[in-house]
């Protein structure tokens, strides 16, 4: 079950239908029901924008709390079968595309302090803090579920975001110290967790779910086109430049055979690029107050002049025209 | 891991070794810890007897305790991924050669309650209450973990057997009313957990679990040879007394086929009939009280005086060398 069919599922208790979560997401509900489903970047921000104006304020809260590792699918097994709880984190690193995901995180310990920093995979928006919330929340509820840590808890929540009207929720399900308008997202844990022995760990089970995952992950490639897989690449590691020939290391062809194939569906390796960036700048210009410059560096232009024609050349419309009404000032016409 | 992999990796941590466990069974611990390894009723129950020779009281409590439901591996996860109580006891059953276990569950819901009585699967003798103290630690070990139930515990314990000497691990371990003497050993549960839901539910993954359990189960079957098989079944049913074309069918085979098939190998399935009731009458005999008569009756034969014959014959002993005298004293 991925995470939008889920989110579905949820509401769906709550007397908000499919088609309402749905609605201007181009999907039906058969679709995102399938297996090898994985909604893209604009169908969550969508989605859960929907989800947004129709549910009560923390509902990300509500639905991370709802959730079983088991809703992971067989990806939960394999993290359920592990000897400890830092086995995960491998598993994490190569299987994360199972759960589509909304943020990834890249955590350190320093003595007895496991810091995580939490960061949005693609500009989420509004959908920014359902994420969190919903992220810690699933956090909290499985940590004493797959291992002997009654205990659990976070040390302290550091939010980049102002303190919502429903801030007393945070307060009530994380019960730590949270500290909102901070630089970064990022939660501080005990490191100690880091070694625990999980309650269910199976050398047998895990080899099993591994490669039942690996099978899930190479059936998702095999039926969505090329170009497509490379932009959930692009998108999950976007902090990151690839090569034509390292995109096609990863994906495991040669760069003549990924040139062709992407010449078959109608599009280049720069294009997709492109598009990628592109599409960060249009989620920034539409969900945030960040200035023109600051978006043209954050999606890597070297300068805002190409980065205007670029998008004006992709989109059509100038920078002004992309701003949401609902975040700028409308202009004058 | 089969059972006996674990008794002995357990009993090594308090520092009895392998050796003294497999004393006697004609068993390596390099064959045990194979992974296809799966002990005979005779191999287990001798390396049991060993264990509780050596092992100090209340061992079966502790054996428990130890355990863990993902030492079932793929089974164990096909248990895991069930979605009520309910569903891991029916796959506890259809799977039951997996479990390895000493003891079969039947059980019932009574009004608000859920009994559980738990029965022996060849004569166990005094290891009885090493299986049942085992199998109560179990539950009481694995349910707080797969329940979506703080509140976990267990209403009440009845037992066949007189109190042991270490009673006292029973009631500190247990958390309940502990009844001995009783007609039947039974566990009883709260109704109310039949209905909770359970944290690691998920339907399709359970189904996929359950493939690849058969698949095991049927791989377990292939490497037996049909007379091992056929004497596997009658051990592990040794009171129900399948005719031949019973037998047959549980085997899938025609009645005509599965005697061809024995016969070819040199066998018979009156051979191997006797053969599983004389074992099961020597199990008896050498690790319970009851009267030549009664084992006689509990094996299938219609009377003793045939019994006696067909125990001389097959051991050249009579019925009383066979008593231990660690058993009557």
């Amino acid at each position: 079950m991925n995470r939008l069919h889920f989110y579905i599922n949820y509401v769906a208790e709550r007397g908000i239908s499919a088609a309402q979560v749905l609605a201007a997401t181009g999907l039906d509900f058969a679709t995102v029901s399938q297996p090898s489903f994985l909604p893209s970047p604009d169908h969550f921000t969508t989605a859960i924008g929907n989800i947004l104006d129709l549910a009560e304020p923390g509902i990300g809260i509500d639905m991370g709390m709802a959730w079983n590792i088991s809703d992971f699918g067989i990806f939960g097994y394999a993290l359920l079968s592990c000897e400890r709880f830092r086995d995960n984190k491998t598993l994490w690193s190569r299987y994360f595309p199972l759960t589509s995901p909304l943020l990834n995180w890249k955590d350190r310990t320093v003595g007895a302090d496991w810091w995580m920093d939490i960061n949005e995979l693609f500009p989420l928006g509004r959908a920014k803090a359902f994420a969190i919330e919903e992220h810690l929340a699933r956090y909290l509820k499985m940590c004493p579920v797959i291992m002997p840590a009654d205990d659990f808890g976070f040390r302290e929540i550091q939010l980049s975001y102002e303190a919502p009207p429903y801030s007393h929720l945070y307060e009530k399900a994380f019960n730590c110290a949270i500290r909102f308008n901070q630089k970064q997202d990022r939660v501080l844990l005990d490191a100690k967790y880091l070694h625990y022995r999980l309650n269910f760990p199976s050398e047998d089970v895990l080899k099993t779910c591994e490669q039942e995952c690996l099978r899930i992950l190479t059936d998702i490639s095999t039926t969505e086109p090329l170009s497509q897989r490379i932009k959930r690449h692009l998108i999950y590691n976007f902090e990151r430049n690839f090569t034509l020939s390292e995109m096609a290391d990863i994906i495991g062809v040669s760069t003549r055979s990924l040139r062709r194939q992407l010449q078959a569906e109608g599009t280049r390796y720069q294009q997709l690029i492109d598009e990628v960036r592109l599409g960060f700048a249009l989620k920034y210009l539409q969900n945030t107050d960040l200035t023109p410059k600051e978006i043209c560096y954050r999606v890597r232009y070297s300068n805002v002049c190409n980065f205007r024609r670029a998008m004006k050349a992709w989109t059509g419309k100038k920078l002004s025209e992309l701003r949401s009404p609902s975040v700028s000032q409308p202009l004058t016409e | 891991m089969n059972r006996l992999h674990f008794y002995v990796n357990h009993m090594a941590e308090r520092g009895i070794g392998a050796e003294r466990i497999l004393d006697n069974t004609g068993l390596h611990f390099d064959t045990i810890s194979r992974p296809q390894f799966q002990p005979s009723p005779q191999q287990f129950s001798a390396a049991l007897a060993n264990l509780l020779r050596h092992a100090p009281e209340g061992i079966g409590i502790e054996a428990g305790q130890a355990w863990n439901i993902s030492y079932f591996g793929v089974f164990g996860y096909a248990l895991l991924s069930c979605k009520s109580l309910l569903d891991i006891r029916d796959l506890w059953v259809r799977y039951f050669p997996l479990t390895g276990s000493l003891l079969k569950f039947e059980s019932r819901r009574v009004n608000d309650e859920w009994w559980i009585d738990l029965r022996e699967n060849f004569p166990l003798g005094h290891a009885r209450a090493f299986a049942v103290e085992e199998h109560v630690a179990r539950i009481l070990k694995t349910c707080p973990l797969i329940l979506d139930a703080r509140d976990f515990g267990i209403k009440e314990i009845q037992l066949s057997y007189e109190p042991p000497r270490y009673r006292h691990l029973y009631e500190r371990s247990f958390g309940c009313a502990v009844k001995f003497n009783q007609r039947v050993d039974r566990v009883i549960l709260d109704g109310k957990f039949l209905d909770c839901r359970l944290n690691f539910a998920n339907e399709a993954v359970s189904k996929t679990y359950e493939q690849q359990c058969i698949h095991i189960v049927k791989s377990i079957f292939e490497r037996e040879s049909l007379e091992e098989r056929v004497k596997r079944y009658l051990v592990e049913h040794y009171n129900e007394r399948p005719t031949l074309p019973e037998m047959a069918k549980t085997v899938g085979l025609s009645p005509r086929a599965f005697r061809q098939q024995l016969k070819q190998a040199g066998s018979s399935f009156q051979k191997i009939l006797d053969e599983v009731r004389l074992d099961v009458a020597l199990q008896f005999l050498e690790n319970t009280h009851l009267t030549p008569k009664e084992i006689c009756y509990k094996v299938g034969y219609s009377n003793v005086s045939n019994f006696r014959r067909a125990m001389k014959s097959w051991t050249g002993k009579k019925l009383s060398d066979f008593r231990r005298p660690v058993a009557v004293a």
